[in-house]
């Protein structure tokens, strides 16, 4: 069984960005594009740029591992991010990083 | 959360490095009412991106502008210097090189399969399942069938005709007339645009699509 | 100080066949070279208080606007512009040899002007402040500028507002203000003392004129001004003049999408932005009596006294 991606910041994202009002405008340091945000998003970025972790991890932090809706949409806005070069999944091998403890899959 | 930003105007913009959040926790008591939306005034999410395009305007989802004359998409520019036209048209190269943004720009995923947008008829009937990053990636098996490139071109004008659409800005050639073209030439084995005399090879057609991108 | 006034007809024709004519606006030395009689009679009273440089003078852009040749000249002449040996653009009928000029003016900033951030919108000054409306085609942008500009507003430009890097400050770059179609009628009725060209018609974007700048306006073409309101502005009939706040990070965006050179400037881009909107206050303005739309940007002005 493979193990779901550890995310992090893409490497050489700064997060340069002002806030206002729950909305939030980043540029992207590695596409030089800029995006408008909801504050929820840039509080997962900057959580990622601290520790690594998965969906799992972040839904735990949230107190929203039971609640699959909020964990389809944490998927798709990884997935969105990913994509827009914000953040990329860790390269480890599976089996190599321990679940942490209490998680569950989303 | 509030905004990192010191208050005073700072002497030098470019100077200046936005520091993300100190703390960076999701905060579990309102966690459970947040959510990850799309859109709406207000709501969380990524909202909207403004794609880069260095060298030329700035285009975002909701219109743009483009560095031609005037009233800017008022003149149409001598298409033998098409990097001050207000087209968004990119050549093949770009598109493979940036297959994570098509989502964002053309609303296409790179996964997509040739049939899904375009008929593969006659020798093309081969290319049938292979993705459209496939096609502009231009992989030894695609080469084989798609021998005079037109394929490739026309690929690379349907995702140009999309990301146009999606950024509110005119296209050299739109979408309809692109599957026209590839519905044509499909059939026949030529194209013969209106007002020429003769039919074009395949080899002439993908000459004339490159000439419409950058 | 020479202007192209007081070269003379003579003079001037002479150089914009030779030499070329040194013509500063703003921050830019622009030489022409052109043989158009017509075209030199215009810019002799569009440009008249215009300061010139003499021969040999460093120019920022290089522009040529020729005639037709051959049978060509005979049979619906056109006018051809060119940049450094390149033609940006299709040629026009000769008859619109001004604005063609004029929008081979704006090509020349918007796509090279890069040591300040080139913002699509007109902009305008009063007491020192500086009111930045952004435009989208349709917006009515330029009708609200000519009118403002008529009534004690100094016109820093029409159509491309120049932010400097370093301090956010506004370079004015005062040149003729186009308008098109009923604002002509309009904005010729607010100014009866205004100077217009004759209307051309049939361009790309209708009947199209220009009215000339204020020789207050062009003699104040070095004095920089610090920008305190963006205006979004949106001409709909029958609406009462009034301002909707604008929330500060959508203001980022869609002063972003209406920059030119946003992406080309990066990281120095976003945040030349970003203090502009700390620095603003943003709005969407929606107005149909030009009269009340003044109004509305005294109040602005009386604000912040």
């Amino acid at each position: 069984m493979s193990s779901p991606p550890i995310w992090r910041l893409a490497p050489g994202q700064r997060l340069v960005h002002r806030c206002h009002d729950g909305e939030c405008v980043l540029f992207n340091d590695l596409t030089g594009d800029t995006h408008l945000l909801g504050q929820d998003v840039l509080d997962v970025l900057g959580a990622l740029r601290d520790m690594p972790r998965t969906a799992a991890g972040l839904a735990q932090d949230a107190g929203a591992a039971l609640d699959p809706e909020w964990c389809a949409e944490l998927d798709e806005l990884l997935a969105d991010l990913a994509a827009l070069d914000l953040i990329a999944p860790d390269l480890i091998a599976p089996g190599l990083i321990e679940p942490l403890p209490g998680t569950q899959p989303c | 959360m509030e905004d990192q930003e010191g208050r005073s105007a700072p002497a030098n913009a470019a100077q200046e490095a936005q520091a993300a959040p100190a703390v960076p926790q999701l905060d579990a008591r309102g966690a459970s009412r947040r959510r990850f939306t799309r859109a709406g005034a207000g709501a969380a999410g990524v909202i909207l991106t403004l794609h880069s395009q260095p060298g030329m305007a700035t285009y975002g989802n909701y219109g743009g502008v483009c560095a031609s004359p005037s009233g800017f998409m008022s003149i149409k520019t001598a298409s033998h210097n098409p990097k001050n036209s207000c087209s968004y048209n990119r050549s093949f190269t770009f598109w493979r090189d940036n297959s994570k943004s098509w989502k964002s720009r053309c609303g296409t995923r790179p996964e997509t399969r040739f049939v899904e947008v375009l008929q593969p008829r006659g020798a093309y009937i081969h290319l049938k399942n292979f993705t459209l990053l496939q096609i502009v990636q231009q992989t030894k098996e695609v080469r084989a069938i798609d021998r005079s490139f037109v394929a490739l071109q026309i690929v690379t004008a349907l995702l140009n005709a999309r990301a146009s659409e999606r950024a509110g800005i005119p296209s050299v050639l739109p979408e309809d007339q692109v599957v026209a073209i590839w519905d044509e030439y499909s059939l026949k084995g030529s194209y013969k645009p209106s007002g020429s005399a003769k039919a074009w090879t395949g080899l002439q057609l993908a000459a004339y699509l490159q000439t419409t991108f950058r | 100080m020479l202007t192209v006034a007081s070269l003379g007809e003579r003079e001037l024709r002479a150089r914009l066949r030779g030499p070329g004519l040194r013509l500063q606006t703003g921050p830019f030395v622009t030489c022409v070279h052109s043989p158009l009689a017509p075209l030199a009679a215009t810019l002799g009273t569009m440009y008249g208080d215009y300061p010139v440089l003499e021969e040999g003078a460093l120019a920022d852009f290089h522009v040529r606007l020729s005639g037709s040749t051959g049978l060509r000249r005979f049979l619906r002449p056109q006018v051809h512009f060119h940049y450094d040996g390149m033609a940006p653009f299709q040629p026009l009928p000769l008859d619109q040899a001004f604005p063609m000029f004029e929008w081979a003016m704006n090509w020349c900033v918007s796509s090279q002007a890069n040591s300040w951030l080139v913002i699509h919108a007109a902009v305008i000054e009063k007491d020192g402040l500086a009111a930045i409306l952004p435009a989208p085609p349709g917006s009515g942008k330029s009708t609200l500028c000519a009118a403002l500009v008529n009534r004690g507003w100094r016109l820093l430009s029409d159509e491309l507002t120049l932010v400097r890097l370093d301090d956010g400050k506004i370079d004015p770059l005062p040149r003729p203000v186009s308008l098109k179609n009923a604002s002509i009628g309009i904005i010729r009725d607010y100014a009866p003392a205004a100077a217009f060209t004759r209307p051309v018609a049939d361009t790309v974007k209708g009947t199209v004129a220009h009215m000339r700048a204020s020789s207050d306006s062009v003699a104040r073409a070095g004095q920089a001004a610090a920008p305190a309101w963006i205006v979004f502005p949106k001409w709909q009939a029958g609406a009462a003049a009034e301002l909707t706040p604008v929330p500060q990070a959508r203001a980022h965006m869609r002063l972003a999408e209406n920059a030119f050179n946003y992406s080309l400037l990066g990281e120095t881009g976003f945040h030349t932005v970003a203090r502009l909107v700390d620095e603003v206050r943003t709005f969407d303005f929606h107005y149909s009596v030009l009269d009340d739309a003044i109004a509305v940007f005294e109040r602005l002005l009386a604000e912040r006294a």
